[in-house]
């Protein structure tokens, strides 16, 4: 659920698949290298049935008329329309029809770690300059950024550092999110 | 004598298993023990379709290329747990759909050709092997 929110990924590609091989006594089933979404599983494995012996889908499927049918005629549609860059409000092909167990969910810290968009806290109101991220390497960028390009002006008695002429921002604190969740 | 470690581990030619002990555990726990989901669901696809199709996963392979993704460890086996299950799942309420009636029959058919079915696990992407 949390990851069909990305705008990347086709689902089409980035889902398990289920081939079949009779002549070895054995299905196939391939794990993709991205992200697995459980509500495109289920109805991917729909299709892939459909197609096992074919190669291509049967059309008995159309006259039944449960959510699982829904779903296969839905992820039928051509490609474009789940490989859009933007955010999509949910269809009906993208509810659920099983959530995931809970021990398939990361621990909170870790749970939105590998989603977009990140989340990132500001606070300019003070200093030195305090920055939250949800994004740790982007965090470690940000530092290596400012780290490279502060100045400390040598004729200020603070020590402050600088950017520029006379900006007065510090060098950033780096904070891990860890304790926002 | 002494003997170079590495030259040590060429004579065992055994391969490192690389896979944290986290994981070994949950495969103990959450997929070979005989009360992991998995079995229910195998044993109730059984039923329904008169054969056994085992599951085979190569899981220090499969841990190999997604490790990844999954920074939280104990996350690994049950979210590759829950798409094995959804397999049997799925197929099993195919068996029972009427609309699917002429797919099931057909697979009955291929099915009986051969006394041990096995269900492969495999990576898609096998170019990501190091």
């Amino acid at each position: 659920m949390i990851h069909s929110l990305k705008p990347s990924g086709p689902n089409s590609t980035g889902r398990p698949k289920i081939t079949w091989k009779g002549a070895n006594g054995a299905f196939y089933l391939e794990i993709p290298s991205s992200p697995l979404v459980i509500a495109n599983v289920l109805s991917g494995f729909d299709q892939d049935f459909d197609c096992l012996f074919s190669g291509s889908p049967s059309s008995s499927l159309e006259n039944d008329d449960g959510w699982a049918e829904v779903n296969v005629v839905e992820t039928r549609a051509p490609p474009s329309v789940s490989t859009s860059g933007s955010f999509q409000p949910p269809q009906a092909a993208s509810i659920p029809g099983k959530l995931p167990v809970v021990d398939a969910l990361s621990r909170p810290t870790e749970l939105f770690k590998a989603t977009t968009p990140y989340v990132l806290m500001v606070d300019a109101s003070s200093l030195p300059l305090n920055i939250h991220g949800s994004h740790e390497p982007s965090l470690q960028l940000l530092a290596s950024y400012l780290k490279k390009w502060a100045k400390t002006n040598s004729n200020d008695s603070l020590k402050v550092r600088t950017f520029l002429s006379d900006e007065t921002h510090d060098l950033t604190r780096k904070h891990d999110n860890s304790d926002l969740y | 004598m002494s003997y170079n470690p590495l030259f040590i581990h060429l004579c065992t030619y055994k391969p490192i298993d690389h896979r944290p002990l986290k994981i070994r555990a949950d495969i103990r726990d959450k997929w070979d023990s005989p009360k992991a989901e998995i079995h229910s669901t195998i044993a109730s696809l059984k039923q329904t379709l008169g054969y056994k199709i085992v599951p085979q996963v190569q899981w220090p392979l499969l841990y190999n290329v997604l490790r990844e993704q999954y920074a939280d460890k104990g996350t690994f086996v049950p979210a590759i747990s829950r798409v094995v299950e959804a397999f049997y799942e799925r197929l099993s309420a195919r068996l029972e759909n009427e609309a699917t009636a002429e797919w099931t029959d057909q697979l009955l058919g291929e099915l009986a050709k051969k006394s041990k079915w096995i269900l492969e696990i495999e990576v898609r992407n096998t170019t990501y092997l190091q």
